[in-house]
């Protein structure tokens, strides 16, 4: 039974991710581009949001948080390697943790 | 270029991703194991299913409602059906079969970084190993991770450090309106709770108003 719904579960994902992939010339997607432009900023502007903030709010989480995305957009500017900005940013979150 | 190579930056630019997976797929063998689910069943499920929300989703109702237990990973994953759309756009996807099965929410925000199908392979390749390998660890006693409240929350901040650049390099006149307004639908569903349904209104709701806006304003 488990196995089952695992299964079904895993094909069903599978296509939400292989059916536009596998159709894309039924569809004009360059009338969609702009549409899909907004709707990709949207999409991380979403992603960021909801793995950034947890409810209830703990102000001094979302303190350390806001410090080590300070630290990451620091080093991204700086060396605007993706990689580095990111270990450094958990590192800094880290340390953070720490110390306050 | 080579696909050795194109996989090979593809799976460097995807150490965050992994570093970001890794605890939470801890997470997912320990949090299967106490609602009653056997070792290989979860092994099994983030080898076939590999979607974080939908894994949790699943082993949360598989006892209390089988029925809902299927529908509802597949509904929280309704999402993925714009990222495909906006990765076809974007890229020459020669092989679909391949590419489809690593489109996680981390590996289509960065997918953004590259601008060959087989980036996103090396990035899907080395997400999939810290999946499956936190699951295999957190099968078999991986709590001292989890249960360390100091390096956990560390770890896991590497998604919001990740989308959080995507989103900076990409905020140019009315993107900036498109990342605050699907950010403000996303934050009013992940209050109540939904937060896959709120990422996917945040996707279908936010274009056309801002296009409304910009045909107003322009």
């Amino acid at each position: 039974m488990i196995l089952a719904i695992i299964l079904i579960v895993a094909i069903g994902t599978y296509l939400t991710r292989l059916l536009p992939l596998l159709f894309k010339e039924r569809f004009k997607f360059d009338e969609w581009s702009e549409f899909l432009s907004y709707s990709s900023t949207a999409l991380i502007s979403a992603l960021f949001v909801t793995s950034f903030v947890s409810f209830p709010i703990d102000s001094k989480e979302l303190g350390v948080g806001i410090m080590a995305l300070a630290v990451v957009l620091i080093a991204y500017l700086k060396w605007k390697n993706l990689g580095s900005a990111i270990l450094l940013g958990i590192t800094s979150h880290l340390i953070s943790r720490l110390l306050i | 270029m080579q696909t050795t190579v194109m996989v090979k930056r593809g799976m460097i630019a995807g150490i965050p991703i992994a570093i970001g997976y890794f605890p939470v797929a801890v997470t997912f063998g320990l949090t299967a194991l106490a609602m009653g689910i056997n070792k290989t069943e979860a092994i099994l499920a983030s080898m076939l299913i590999f979607a974080g929300a939908a894994q949790f989703a699943l082993v949360n109702l598989i006892y209390s409602s089988p029925i809902n237990a299927t529908l509802i990973p597949i509904f929280l994953n309704l999402r993925h059906l714009i990222y495909g759309c906006i990765v076809s756009q974007r890229l020459n996807v020669a092989k679909p079969f391949l590419t489809a099965f690593g489109l996680t929410d981390e590996v289509f925000a960065m997918s953004f970084k590259g601008d060959d199908e087989k980036f996103v392979w090396g990035l899907a390749l080395v997400a999939y190993l810290a999946w499956v390998f936190g699951t295999v660890l957190g099968v078999l006693g991986g709590s001292i991770i989890v249960s360390n409240e100091t390096i956990y929350p560390s770890l896991v901040f590497a998604f919001p450090a990740l989308f959080f650049i995507l989103l900076i390099s990409n905020l140019k006149s009315w993107h900036l309106a498109s990342a605050l307004l699907g950010g403000f639908i996303a934050l009013v569903f992940h209050f109540y709770n939904y937060s896959s349904l709120g990422i996917l209104l945040a996707g279908i709701l936010t274009p056309p108003i801002i296009l409304t806006l910009k045909r107003w304003f322009e």
